[in-house]
């Protein structure tokens, strides 16, 4: 029961801060006329599921994280097509999910090569980001009511290339963060739910706070 | 990590990195880089220059999520271009770069049709996903 406590504390703080990240550091990339959404998913998506992977071990938490992040990233005031982005994070979160499972042990310190590890952030990274957009482009059109494949096939070329450079990125994301990991950092118990339920909730009074603020 | 695992992974990164840069080759060659080129949008098969449909047409300024946008009323667009029941028929918005969208004739009644200064002519929808918010129009195509 404590070991299950612990884990789904962990979902909703890398969740939390992957969301926060995207609700108020997306929209200030875009702003700045950078590629927010490739910096998004190849930097800061990529990061918080690898150190969740890193830390807990667990499979299936990243599913959660993305439920999390999308949820709160719903509710975000700033930006463009909420229900799109929430959906794409969503779905980042199930993909990341699918690839580990599949391609990578549960232990990624395992992993020695750094060929190996700069293959599987390119692959991850660029999966991720364009299976969440394809999805997107399903789910969005079909949540008003309708969806028409052409529509997607027409696009598809400039969701593949738009996959590119966050592939790149997440080339050297991830074996960073999986270096990073090797570093040994742990939580004291009587620290780890107040710490990782405040920055939640920071996370999320920030977010919401601001969405309501500025009229719902 | 297994040996067959080892020799996939570099096997699908460079599988991706491939698709992604003849991908890029493929939406680079289909840009359009003539200005003039871009005033023109092609409305039921027909096509108009947006400067003068804008003199033609009384513009109108609707409440979107992103604030008021002011533009051409799409049924009045529509209209103009001959297609004789606007709520009749779908209608696919398309990009050059090609993204498109289908919208039906009951939300084409509450659209506005706007252009900036590098006449990139986009399309507001009050009450649908910024997805179908289509920028950089090259055709209205009626189903």
């Amino acid at each position: 029961m404590n070991e299950k406590m612990k884990l789904f504390a962990g979902i909703l703080v890398f969740g939390s801060l992957w969301g926060f990240s995207e609700c108020i550091i997306g929209p200030a990339l875009s702003d700045a006329g950078l590629p927010s959404g490739a910096i998004m998913t190849g930097l800061f998506a990529m990061i918080f599921l690898t150190m969740s992977r890193l830390f807990y071990k667990h499979r299936g938490m990243q599913v959660g994280m993305g439920l999390v992040a999308g949820s709160l990233r719903f509710f975000n005031p700033f930006g463009g097509c909420q229900v799109c982005s929430a959906i794409a994070i969503a779905a980042e979160g199930m993909i990341f999910e699918l690839i580990f499972n599949y391609l990578a042990e549960i232990d990624l310190n395992q992993i020695k090569s750094i060929t190996t590890k700069a293959s599987l952030g390119i692959f991850t990274a660029y999966g991720v980001y364009v299976s969440g957009y394809i999805i997107t482009q399903i789910l969005t059109p079909l949540s008003f009511g309708s969806f028409y494949v052409e529509n997607l096939i027409s696009f598809l070329p400039s969701i593949l290339a738009s996959g590119l450079i966050v592939g790149l990125i997440g080339g050297i994301t991830i074996p960073a963060t999986i270096e990073l990991g090797k570093i040994d950092f742990k939580l004291a118990d009587k620290l780890y739910y107040p710490t990782t339920l405040g920055l939640s909730a920071i996370c999320w009074i920030v977010v919401l706070g601001t969405w309501l603020m500025l009229g719902a | 990590m297994t040996m067959g695992k080892d020799k996939l992974i570099p096997f699908l990164a460079m599988a991706v990195i491939l698709i992604g840069v003849f991908s890029t080759l493929y939406v680079n060659a289909q840009q359009i880089e003539n200005v003039d080129d871009l005033k023109i949008i092609t409305i039921n098969d027909s096509d108009y220059n947006i400067d003068k449909l804008f003199e033609i047409i009384e513009t109108k300024t609707i409440q979107t999520d992103d604030g008021e946008k002011t533009g051409l009323p799409l049924n009045q667009v529509l209209t103009y271009s001959k297609v004789s029941c606007v709520s009749c028929n779908s209608y696919t918005i398309k990009a050059h770069d090609p993204y498109q969208q289908t919208v039906s004739g009951e939300e084409m009644q509450n659209g506005v049709l706007t252009y900036d200064e590098k006449y990139n002519i986009r399309v507001y929808f009050p009450n649908l996903a910024h997805s179908f918010w289509v920028y950089n129009i090259a055709e209205i195509e009626v189903n």
